[in-house]
């Protein structure tokens, strides 16, 4: 992988890409997850994080600094609690792990933050195990455990993929107002570009490994400047809309065992590919804001 | 129309299951009648826990049925496991979620392709291979992929190999239960549009279940909404999605975020609340009244019917008549 991104305090951050672009991979690397045994970081990477370099900091210090400055949500709500602990158990730990609090202070923390996610019954609530909530209520126990120590960030990997489409609308709306009211920045992974509108306000679009694409969201659904975003708008089904004729992009993505290719990662895919293209392309700026990685940036024409 | 080819006869499925020496009963389809015709996509829409999957299965034989009768071009499916029932399965095919889990690790692309063939008696033993190769050929694959194991493909791939292995027999009607969920969108638009091809080229009926409403739009030519395993809006794709008339199918199609920031924030959201109640115990009356912004003192009482509102469109609300 090779990819930079910035997100801005309170900022609503999508990244998207399909499955082994290297999303989850970035997501776990935000917060060091990696293995560090087999995971190499290039010489020259930096994940600052409020003014810190996560990947400079001793293994000890990095537990304070998950959970407080940067959590994470992940895709399956149902794996992501511990079966054996009840919802106000689970949530105590956390607590436990990083502030002081005593036994009653640490309950009116929790059950607010139950309570800011929009979940019923709080009190009762914390006293019962996860299989006994719904997958879309564990997904807002999950948001409301990500929260309880104020972060600045919140890496959420999928966090709806596993949803039902009226579960999913609720958790993107907790989350959006969350951020909103505590300028929390999200950064929202995902693979559904109807999330994307719903939820992010700046969207990076992953390729390869790389970071092909970045723009507010408004930009990048009207105007696509690289290929491949057009090519994912284009595939995308609109529930709005009546039969549309689908445009799937042709062939795979390639496996990146190796070397990494010096060509354009999405070359092999690409119908306006020329022979510049076997050089990768540096990043563009365009006006709006809008940055692309594409030899022909701004010079195709790709909207719907 | 054309003719009917699955014609569903008011089937229910009751589950029972002993829970710490209790018995507890699920109604999982609840009185649900409905035809499927020729050549036609039939969407099921409904959240987790509607009953879209069992009624796939039932479709199929593949769940015993507890009342009811389903009717395939005027012969009563037969029980499940008997020779006449594989005999008739060669007609009804069905393609799962997850394609990782549904082809044998043990066995070969070509292998799991063959035993349809071989089972159903399509083709005599030197010709098989060719069938195998020219049913890849048909999924967009390529020919030397037979000799490989289903760990050297990708999620999309394995999801072209399990169409072409319901495609091998022929049949006339597939059941596709949320068969892209665990695919990219690109991976999903490949599969979509190999699957529209197919359908162009042959006599093929297709059910489709999924919860994503993008898609099941832009696929079916009609739909059915589900709620509780049972009916709530029934009828053509286009009416429904751009005139719902129960409450329920406006909430779900009002919570699918739309792919277009400018008009998804120009929307006017009106979230369902609430959880979609316990089976065990359902809510008397109409099943939605707990979560529903128009209650009335009937919903509480009285079940609805389903309902003729236009032409091909039913509904089963109360408020239907008021409107």
């Amino acid at each position: 992988m090779h990819a930079s991104l910035n997100v801005k305090a309170g900022q609503r951050n999508g990244l998207i890409g399909e499955s082994g672009s290297g999303k989850s991979v970035m997501a776990r690397s935000i917060l060091k997850l990696d293995d560090h045994r087999t995971t190499i970081y290039g010489t020259n990477s930096c994940i600052e994080l409020d003014g810190t370099d996560i990947l400079k900091l001793p293994e000890k210090s990095i537990g304070k600094f998950r959970g407080e400055t940067v959590s994470m949500v992940f895709q399956n709500p149902m794996h992501s609690l511990n079966p054996s602990f009840t919802v106000g158990a689970q949530l105590r730990r956390v607590l436990m792990a990083h502030r002081n609090y005593s036994r009653s202070d640490s309950k009116i923390k929790i059950l607010s933050a139950l309570k800011s996610v929009d979940l019923p019954g709080v009190e009762e609530l914390i006293q019962r195990y996860p299989h006994e909530l719904s997958g879309g209520q564990c997904q807002r126990v999950m948001v409301a455990m990500a929260i309880l120590c104020e972060p600045k960030l919140i890496v959420a990997d999928e966090p709806t993929s596993a949803l039902d489409v009226t579960a999913q609308d609720k958790v993107l709306q907790i989350l959006k107002k969350l951020s909103v009211e505590n300028k929390i920045a999200v950064l929202m992974i995902t693979h559904d570009m109807g999330v994307v509108a719903q939820f992010c306000e700046i969207v990076n679009v992953m390729y390869g490994g790389r970071i092909i694409e970045t723009a507010d969201v408004k930009t990048l659904f009207t105007k696509p400047a690289h290929p491949y975003t057009a090519a994912l708008l284009a595939a995308t089904p609109d529930p709005s809309k009546p039969k549309k004729v689908f445009n799937s992009i042709p062939g795979l993505q390639e496996s990146r065992t190796g070397k990494m290719s010096s060509s354009c990662a999405f070359i092999k895919r690409c119908k306006f590919a020329q022979p510049i293209c076997s050089h990768a392309p540096e990043f563009r700026t365009l006006n709006d804001g809008q940055s692309v990685a594409c030899h022909f940036a701004g010079e195709l024409s790709l909207s719907k | 129309m054309s003719e009917i080819i699955l014609d569903i006869k008011k089937i229910s499925v009751i589950f029972n299951k002993m829970f710490f020496g209790r018995s507890q009963t699920i109604k999982a389809i609840d009185n649900v009648s409905l035809q499927i015709f020729n050549s036609e996509t039939f969407g099921i829409v409904g959240e987790s826990g509607s009953g879209k999957s069992t009624l796939g299965n039932a479709m199929i034989g593949l769940q015993t049925l507890s009342s009811g009768e389903i009717f395939y071009k005027e012969i009563a499916l037969p029980l499940s496991g008997t020779k006449d029932w594989m005999r008739l399965r060669r007609q009804l095919q069905i393609i799962f979620q997850d394609p990782f889990t549904s082809l044998n690790p043990r066995r070969t692309i070509g292998q799991s392709l063959a035993e349809p063939i071989i089972t159903h008696n399509l083709c005599s033993k030197n010709d098989v291979t060719s069938k195998v190769l020219s049913l890849l050929d048909q999924v967009g694959l390529n020919s030397n992929m037979a000799e490989r194991y289903p760990n050297a493909f990708s999620g999309g791939q394995l999801q072209r190999i399990c169409i072409a292995r319901a495609l091998a027999v022929q049949p006339q009607l597939i059941i596709c239960d949320e068969i892209t969920s665990a695919l990219d969108v690109s991976t999903q638009a490949q599969i979509i549009s190999l699957l529209k091809d197919l359908k162009l080229n042959q006599d093929l009926s297709l059910v489709f279940i999924s919860h994503d409403l993008g898609l099941v739009r832009n696929i079916a030519d009609r739909i059915l909404v589900m709620y509780l395993g049972r009916i709530v809006e029934i009828g053509s794709s286009d009416i429904i999605f751009s005139d719902p008339k129960h409450p329920y199918t406006q909430a779900l199609i009002n919570a699918a975020p739309i792919p277009e920031p400018s008009r998804e924030a120009a929307r006017i959201k009106t979230p369902l609340f609430g959880e979609i109640p316990d089976p065990q115990n359902p809510p008397s009356g109409c099943f939605f009244r707990t979560r529903c912004n128009q209650v009335h003192d009937r919903c509480l009482i009285e079940t609805p019917a389903l309902k003729q509102v236009k032409k091909n469109q039913f509904v089963s609300c109360h408020h239907t008549e008021v409107h």
